[in-house]
Parts: structure tokens; sequence; C-alpha cells
């Protein structure tokens, strides 16, 4: 699995949704995504990755496209492979 | 005097400070509550949340004697239509009744528990006395307003005179932090996934010099949890109280003093001051107390009714007694697990299911760990997993992770057609 892959299954098996609901999604923007979630998404996206995200980046991955930012540019996950 | 005819005692005190920041003082925020509930007459359902307006209308209305049914904003419309049908309006009412809670709030039933201005006000006295509470806590709030355990919180510190800081945020909003450091909160309440969310923030190493007490209830901590709470109390001059509690009391029935918590894992503490407990002969816990509720509601006629209960409370939770007092559950009477801080009925959840499929071969079993697990003999069934996770998560909210689908031949069953629950 690619890990952009792996960063939108963390997403749609969490959250119950489909790749095309992804894009945009917010935090507290769907029932689904609240703290509870938020806290599923996050343990699965380190484990996924094998990193600890620091609690700054735990609190602004809040849309779909930020984590990807946040993942990419700190984290070092390249989406592009 | 009940905590809501403290205005002039407190009334230059701030009560509490809202999502925009704006300080209400005691008597600003009984001013505010007068003038929106001037119209209000009989049972009112308060649709609330974490901030001024819905704090200063419940008060209002405890004070003018209005019974008040507080639901949480993210209920389910159809939820919030049923509850006021059932019971908004003016009709005969106990005059002793104040307050009316929803016990789970989960499966969307509409019993409610009967709580009089006397309960709340006796278990709000015990809680200031146990947990010590002064006029210089400043609280946040941390759960909403409509489950009683947040409500307590909000009672309890508007009885001395102390400042709330209201928000709606949640723990994964840097504004959330931010007002902790900005209004040198000193407390924070929560059940035990926040303290799963605390871990996620690696709470125990952030630099918190004003945060001195944590409390937590509403389900049993893993003790792992407990421990790691209890030594870093302990080691940094802190206290970390674990609870134990039911709407059906009020909110609180027993808790650890911080100074035992490293000693005692795993148990549920003392019973709190005014309160005792005991252990019957089938070995159910037995709560009695002033904060022991009238009764339950399931249509408005109930609310007519009188104390059923005489201060005295079956819990429906098995427990066990140490040769110092303390109280250690050790299973349920009922069928029913806490998960995500909320209590769902097994066999309501079961129902609900068995209708959603129409198929009668679905069974709920479950723990307070690792959730439900949805056993069906029915192949169909069972391939709907994705509608029944989907299900869960509409209807309440319930995550997927502590939901399991799992496909067996046959429901055990006995002789006479009874579900065999420990087979499964």
């Amino acid at each position: 699995m690619t890990n952009l892959e792996q960063y939108n299954r963390a997403f749609m098996l969490n959250f119950r949704l489909k790749e095309e609901d992804l894009p945009g999604l917010e935090y507290m923007g769907i029932i689904q995504w609240d703290s509870v979630g938020h806290m599923d998404l996050i343990a699965d996206i380190e484990s996924a990755y094998g990193i600890q995200m620091d609690m700054k980046d735990v609190l602004d991955l809040s849309t779909y496209e930020k984590g990807l930012k946040i993942l990419s540019e700190k984290y070092g996950v390249n989406f592009d492979e | 005097m009940y905590f809501f005819e403290r205005r002039d005692e407190y009334k230059n005190r701030i009560a509490c400070i809202d999502d925009e920041g704006r300080e209400y003082t005691y008597a600003e925020l009984w001013d505010m509550g007068d003038a929106l509930t001037a119209d209000c007459k009989g049972v009112v359902v308060l649709e609330c949340g974490n901030d001024a307006e819905s704090l200063a209308r419940y008060l209002a209305l405890l004070r003018k004697g209005c019974p008040v049914i507080l639901i949480g904003k993210t209920l389910e419309e159809e939820a919030k239509k049923a509850f006021r049908e059932t019971y908004e309006g003016e009709y005969p009412v106990d005059p002793a009744l104040g307050l009316l809670l929803s016990t789970s709030g989960s499966t969307g039933d509409r019993k409610l528990v009967r709580l009089s201005y006397d309960n709340i006000q006796a278990n709000c006295d015990s809680i200031v006395v146990y947990l010590g509470i002064t006029q210089d806590e400043r609280p946040i709030t941390t759960l909403p307003m409509e489950y009683t355990y947040g409500l307590s919180v909000l009672h309890s510190h508007l009885e001395v005179g102390a400042t709330i800081i209201l928000t709606n945020k949640t723990l994964f909003e840097s504004e959330f932090w931010d007002k902790v450091s900005r209004y040198e909160v000193t407390s924070m309440a929560g059940v035990p996934y926040t303290y799963e969310m605390f871990e996620r923030l690696r709470l125990r190493s952030q630099d918190l010099p004003h945060l001195k007490t944590l409390t937590q209830a509403g389900g049993h901590l893993s003790e792992e949890l407990q421990k790691k709470y209890a030594q870093w109390a302990a080691e940094t001059g802190r206290r970390f109280f674990v609870m134990y509690g039911q709407t059906e009391a009020t909110a609180r029935m027993s808790y650890i003093p911080p100074e035992k918590c490293a000693e005692k894992i795993g148990s549920i503490g003392i019973p709190i001051p005014g309160g005792s407990m005991m252990i019957a002969e089938d070995g159910e816990l037995i709560y009695f107390g002033a904060n022991v509720s009238m009764g339950y509601a399931r249509c408005r006629e109930d609310l007519a009714l009188g104390d059923v209960n005489g201060g005295c409370l079956k819990t429906g939770d098995m427990a066990r007694m140490d040769e110092e007092g303390y109280f250690y559950i050790t299973g349920r009477k009922k069928r029913f697990v806490k998960i995500q801080g909320r209590r769902f009925s097994l066999d309501q959840v079961q129902e609900i299911l068995q209708e959603a499929f129409a198929c009668e071969e679905i069974i709920c079993t479950g723990n307070d760990t690792d959730g439900i697990t949805v056993h069906t003999s029915s192949r169909q069934v069972a391939d709907r997993e994705d509608e029944i996770l989907q299900l869960f998560m509409d209807k309440w909210q319930v995550r997927a992770r502590l939901v399991t689908v799992r496909y067996l031949e046959e429901i055990p069953r006995n002789s006479s057609g009874k579900v065999l629950y420990s087979k499964l």
C-alpha cells in the first residue's frame, strides 16, 4: 500500500467514509471526526508510518489536507511515490 | 440555601468566562437567566452547551421551580423532538422535582432520572467537602453540561463562588490549551477516554503549573492509567481523584482519597461524606444517601410521582469490600456496558439492531474495554458489517473499533429458548 493509501485508509476506516468524501474534511465538521475519532485517527496514522507526533501537530492536524502537509513536511512521509 | 440562590453572596465575583472571553459575575449570570426565562412555565426541555446562556437559563429555571430536562445539542433531531413532545408543558408535577437527566443518552429511550432540588444540593455539598473546593478554583469544562458528571462540576463550583471556564472546545483544539494557560485553570474532570486523550497529548509532561487537581469518573479507568496518574500526582504535588457514581445518585457515590490512590488501584474508594454503602447478600452494591434520586420517569404522568427510592439505590454493580472499607466492582448484575463515558443497555442495542436488520438472530455482548460484539447466525446480516458499524456511528457515535461483528452457526440457547450469554 502506498503512503497515501495508508493515510486515506485511516480516515475511511475510522470515520466510515469513501475515498471521494475525504478532500476538505475537517475536525468536528462531521459527527464521526470528534475528539474520540481524532484520537483513533492519530493512533492509526502513527502506527502506519511508525512515528510519534508532537502535541502541536496532533492539534494542527485539523483537516484532511493539513494532515498531508504536516506528515510530509515534518515527518518525511512521501506521498508522491 | 441552594447553590442556585447564591447571587447576592457572590454577586461581584466572576461566575464564568465563556468561549468569547466574556466574563460574567454571579449577579450578571443570574440576571441574564431571569431575563431569558421570563416566559417559561412548567416543564422545560433545555438544549445546552458549555456557554453562559445555557448555564444562566438552567440556574434560573431551578430558581423558578420549573423542572428542567437537559439534553445535548448533538442529540439526534428526532430524539430532541421526542423529548419535547413527551415532557414539555404545564401539567401536575411533584413540587420536589427539579431536574431530569437521561441515564444513557445513548440508546435513545425516553427514560429519565427524576432528581429533587435536595438531591442536587446534597450531592453538591458532599462533593465540595471531599474535593476541598474553594473560591480560588478555576475548572475548565471538559464534559457536556447535560452529562451528570459535567453538571456536578458546575454545581459544586457555583456553590463556593468559584470561576468556571466554559468552553465547547475539545481537547484536540489548541484554543482549549490556550485557555488552560491564560486562565490558569486549576482542575479538569475526565472519563476514561479523556485520560486516553491526556496521554496522547502527553499531559503529564506539559508545563501546567496551575493545574492542581484531576478527577476521574464515568467508568473504570485502566489500572495502568490509574497508576500513572496517581504516581504523577504524588510526585508533582497534585491531587488525583478516582470516583464512582451514577445519574441515579445525582452524580457521585464514592471516591478514593488522593493519598490512597496509588495503594488502592482498581478500587472505587469509600462512600462520599453523607453517604454509605453495603453489599447485599447476592453481592450487589447498595448505596444510601440524600443524593439518591426520586426514581425514573418514562412518561409525563411519572413527573407527578413522589420519591420511590427512599434514599436507597441498588446500583446494579456487583462489589466486594476490603478490610479497610474500600469497595471494588467485580461485575454487573444487568447487561450493559459503559463505553465512551456512556451507558449502553445491551438488550436495547440488540433490539434496535434486530429491528433495523429485520432479523431475530442478532445478540449483543460486550465489556467496557473492548466494546460491543454483535453476534449473528445470519450470513446476510454478518455480510452487512459495514452497515452495522455505520448504524453504531450514526445513531450513537460509537467508534468503529469498539464494535465487532461475529458470525456463528447458531446462537446458543437453553431448552426454553433463552439465550445463553455466557456461551457467547
